[in-house]
């Protein structure tokens, strides 16, 4: 099976070369016999590497310990889907990981669009190839899943070693949310190869008008998506399994999954003004080119082990790799841009400071240059020692400090962009939509001041999240009740009728509003208390408002591990309220430990109990105790986002009526009353 | 045009809701106050490789999972220095003397350290710039003028007016 997966992957690159190769020549020669065979053989690159893919599962599953990946990654008694989740534990499963998630997206664009837009695919096919084939490259030639484990014989002639059991999958990893976090965060950086194919393609082509940004938008917003659920899923994660009371700590590997995420949503945004009025065009084609070139990026940091994070893969030689790709790109992107840079020019005007327009633009200046902020603290400590030859350390003060500044502007941004006018808003409409919610913004702020609040950033997060929650609310509002008045039906249903009218612009408004709870759960964060103590069976501790009594302590031994569990009573005012059972276990296989955290979760606060171990000096058992505030809304307000996307991505459930031509005019009278003419329908779009 | 009532029941409904959420946050004791070595120690870092914090090292896949012995003995020590009188000024540079600049966490803003801390406002300003001059120039450039063709009515225009005010006011 090793060399049937080492075969089909070999066979995939020769294939891609091949469809890159005759993409070329198709759209040079436009000869349509050569455009189909590059698109099919484009197509089978992806089929192979599922093969590969899928045969890289199998020798995980049947414990092929000859094979140095799964011997390094895995062990007999691993449960089967840690086993699975194990393919991407390390550098070059991950990497073949990421080219069998690209060749899925891949696969279903050539699918789609298969003798559609005979103009623009053969470019995107050729792009798209492209950049599996540079993965490709990584797969078979510098980092290989599929190396054999052996070793030389007296004779000098190579043996093969199949090892009895192997080194078992890192403790961090074990646990149920890591078998779907790098799926869907590789899902994301993956997904923005689609954008930056078709923005090239068009660009290469000089494909017509804004067709392309209709084509990538549901892609790019799954892309997004994914990335968004994939940078929370691994907070939680962090926040559930590595004990520390957190959920973020601007690790370069955090911070690497969230660049392309910001400069993803200022093209989510930017890409409104060239769908609304041809604006944009250079600064979203970069935009896209910049998206796709950090997720790059993003993966060369994680790998390339320029930047020291607890995250990242082993150091290795496959960094120049990643650079040499990053520069052939900006080299293809800027050369393709200089090129065609006559076909991207607008020629629309703006009509006022205060419209729509601007805070879009403002808005991408904030995201990018949050984006500048993340990218510039990661890399200081490098420029640093290159320029000073002193490594300094760039931790979680120094983020904060620079960030805080910044998501105030964008939560406030968040609130007035999406209700300035298209192109020109008056004085009367800006008190008319701001007015209320900024008072209230400021009522609740000097309520919390009354009340002792005295964090700057927490105070201004109130106001700004009770602005932006009004803004929302009330947009939802107006829309629906005009709808309730006009069909006679109740608010809900207006309001569900609105939704499914412009799914895009009111899937907007929910996600915006997933990102004030967001806000709010972060701004907790400045009331954390946590309290560390040997507490032997029968002790007690406080924390806030709870009582912690420790009841009993077992040990057991698992097939993969040997766990200690503490029993935790938690009561508060005198009431039990639950039993929390935080544990620690040991992994012989890898002789490693990891922390099983307990939670009892509400809106109001976390209380997460942490069993640390026995104390080094008493031999005691030691808990540690966190009181996080409102930290359950962050994962709501993920939901939240999520349900706001899916939203954002559905069709218009009424469609926009528009009127043709009559069949027979001389009869239809008259011919363009709209209620004899045919009606044709459209999906209708903000 | 929406209601006055409604309005002072949202506004209304919102001040409970906020001052719910600033209650919920003031329960919570502040930093415990006898803590001041762990403040400390969240501005220094941790050197045991785990890239956390002295002040909120946990170590994680060892054994235990507290503050590994490289944090304990820094917040130790920063307790013993406390003790003394000292200064969190004095601490930290006494940290940064027996360790380097790179045990705090955040670099001091002197020196090259200055470019780290500036330039993502350097480059809002540049940005701002470059946008102020875009809308400049949005503003200038000359409208589009519309061909000769069949004149719109006086009463057309009107017409379309008053239906534009009536879906503008519904909305």
């Amino acid at each position: 099976m090793d060399l049937f997966g080492s075969f089909a992957l070999l066979l995939a690159f020769f294939c891609g070369l091949y469809a890159f190769g005759g993409g070329i020549a198709a759209i040079i020669t436009r000869r349509p016999l050569l455009i189909k065979s590059a698109r099919n053989a484009g197509m089978a690159v992806c089929v192979l590497i599922w093969l590969g893919f899928g045969s890289l599962a199998y020798l995980f599953q049947t414990d092929n310990f000859s094979m140095a990946y799964v011997a390094e990654h895995s062990n007999r008694t691993l449960p089967a889907f840690f086993k699975f989740a194990a393919i991407w534990a390390g550098q070059q499963g991950s990497l073949l990981f990421w080219s069998f998630l690209l060749s899925i997206y891949v696969f279903s664009v050539l699918f789609t669009y298969r003798g559609k837009h005979p103009e623009l695919m053969p470019y995107v096919g050729v792009v798209m190839v492209g950049v599996q084939l540079f993965f490709l490259t990584l797969n078979n030639f510098i980092a290989s899943p599929f190396g054999i484990l052996g070793s030389t014989a007296p004779s000098g002639a190579m043996q093969w070693i199949m090892r009895g059991d192997g080194n078992g999958l890192n403790p961090l990893l074990q646990y149920p949310e890591m078998v779907i976090h790098p799926p869907i965060l590789y899902s994301g950086y993956t997904g923005f190869t689609i954008p930056f194919a078709f923005a090239l393609a068009a660009l290469l082509g000089r494909y017509p008008g804004e067709k392309w940004i209709h084509l990538t938008r549901r892609w790019t917003m799954i892309a997004w998506g994914f990335q968004g659920v994939g940078i929370l899923l691994g907070a939680h994660w962090a926040y559930a399994v590595l004990g520390w009371g957190g959920y973020w700590m601007w690790d370069p590997v955090e911070n690497a999954s969230l660049m392309p995420w910001l400069t993803g949503t200022a093209f989510l945004h930017s890409v409104m003004m060239q769908e609304k009025r041809g604006m944009m065009r250079v600064w979203n084609v970069w935009l896209v080119f910049t998206t796709f070139l950090l997720t790059i990026f993003g993966t060369f940091l994680t790998r390339s082990g320029v930047v020291n994070s607890v995250h990242a893969f082993a150091q290795s030689s496959i960094g120049p790799w990643f650079l040499g790709f990053i520069g052939l790109v900006l080299l293809v992107c800027f050369v393709s841009y200089w090129h065609n840079r006559s076909y991207l020019r607008s020629d629309n005007t703006l009509d006022s400071l205060v419209s729509r327009e601007s805070s879009f633009l403002f808005n991408n200046l904030i995201l990018l240059v949050a984006c500048v902020a993340v990218i510039s603290g990661t890399l200081f400590p490098v420029l640093s020692e290159w320029v000073r030859g002193t490594k300094i350390s760039v931790g979680v003060p120094f983020f904060n400090r620079i960030n805080l500044p910044i998501a105030m502007f964008l939560l406030f941004l968040t609130g007035v962009g999406p209700l300035l006018a298209w192109r020109k808003t008056s004085m009367a409409s800006l008190r008319k939509n701001f007015g209320w919610p900024l008072l209230a913004g400021i009522v609740a702020g000097v309520i919390g001041m009354a009340l002792g609040l005295r964090n700057f950033y927490v105070v201004t997060c109130l106001i700004l999240s009770v602005f932006v929650t009004l803004t929302i609310l009330l947009e939802f509002y107006r829309g629906a009740r005009v709808i309730a008045s006009r069909s006679n039906i109740n608010l809900l249903s207006g309001v569900a009728q609105l939704t499914m009218r412009n799914t895009r612009r009111y899937g907007g408004y929910i996600v915006h509003f997933g990102i004030v709870l967001i806000f709010i759960g972060i701004s907790g964060t400045a009331f954390n208390q946590d309290k560390q103590t040997e507490l032997p069976p029968g002790a007690q501790m406080t924390i806030g408002p709870y009582r912690l009594t420790h009841q009993t302590f077992d040990s057991t031994d698992v097939a993969n591990y040997k766990s200690e569990r503490a029993t935790i009573a938690v009561d508060r005012g005198g009431k039990q309220i639950i039993m929390l059972y935080p544990e620690k276990r040991f992994y012989p296989s890898n002789q490693e430990s990891g922390t099983m955290v307990a939670i009892y979760s509400t809106l109001k606060e976390d209380l997460y109990v942490v069993y640390a171990g026995h104390s080094p000096e008493t031999n005691q058992p030691v808990i540690h105790a966190y009181l996080n505030p409102l930290v359950k809304w962050i994962w709501l307000g993920g939901a939240v986002m999520v349900l706001g996307t899916l939203l954002a991505m559905m069709p218009n459930r009424q469609p926009v009526l528009a009127l043709r031509t009559a069949v027979e005019p001389s009869r239809a009278a008259p011919a363009l009353s709209p209620s004899h003419a045919p009606v044709q329908r459209y999906d209708g779009h903000d | 045009m929406i209601d006055a009532r409604f309005i002072w029941r949202l506004g209304s409904m919102t001040i409970v809701v906020a001052a719910f959420a600033a209650t919920t946050l003031l329960a919570q004791a502040p930093v415990q106050s006898t803590d001041r070595a762990k403040a400390l120690g969240n501005q220094l870092m941790c050197t045991c490789g785990c890239g956390d914090t002295a002040g909120s090292c946990s170590h994680p896949g060892a054994a235990f999972s507290g503050p590994c012995e490289v944090a304990k003995a820094k917040l130790k020590e920063m307790n013993e220095r406390i003790g003394r009188g000292e200064s969190d000024g004095t601490i930290l540079q006494a940290f940064v003397k027996e360790y380097g600049e790179s045990s705090l966490a955040a670099p001091p803003a002197r020196g090259f350290n200055w470019f780290a801390y500036t330039f993502p406002g350097v480059a809002f300003a540049i940005g701002l710039v470059l946008v102020i001059m875009i809308i400049r120039q949005w503003r200038h450039r000359p409208r589009i003028e519309m061909a000769s063709g069949p004149a719109v009515s006086a009463e057309m225009l009107e017409h379309a007016r008053r239906q534009i005010e009536r879906d503008v006011q519904d909305d």
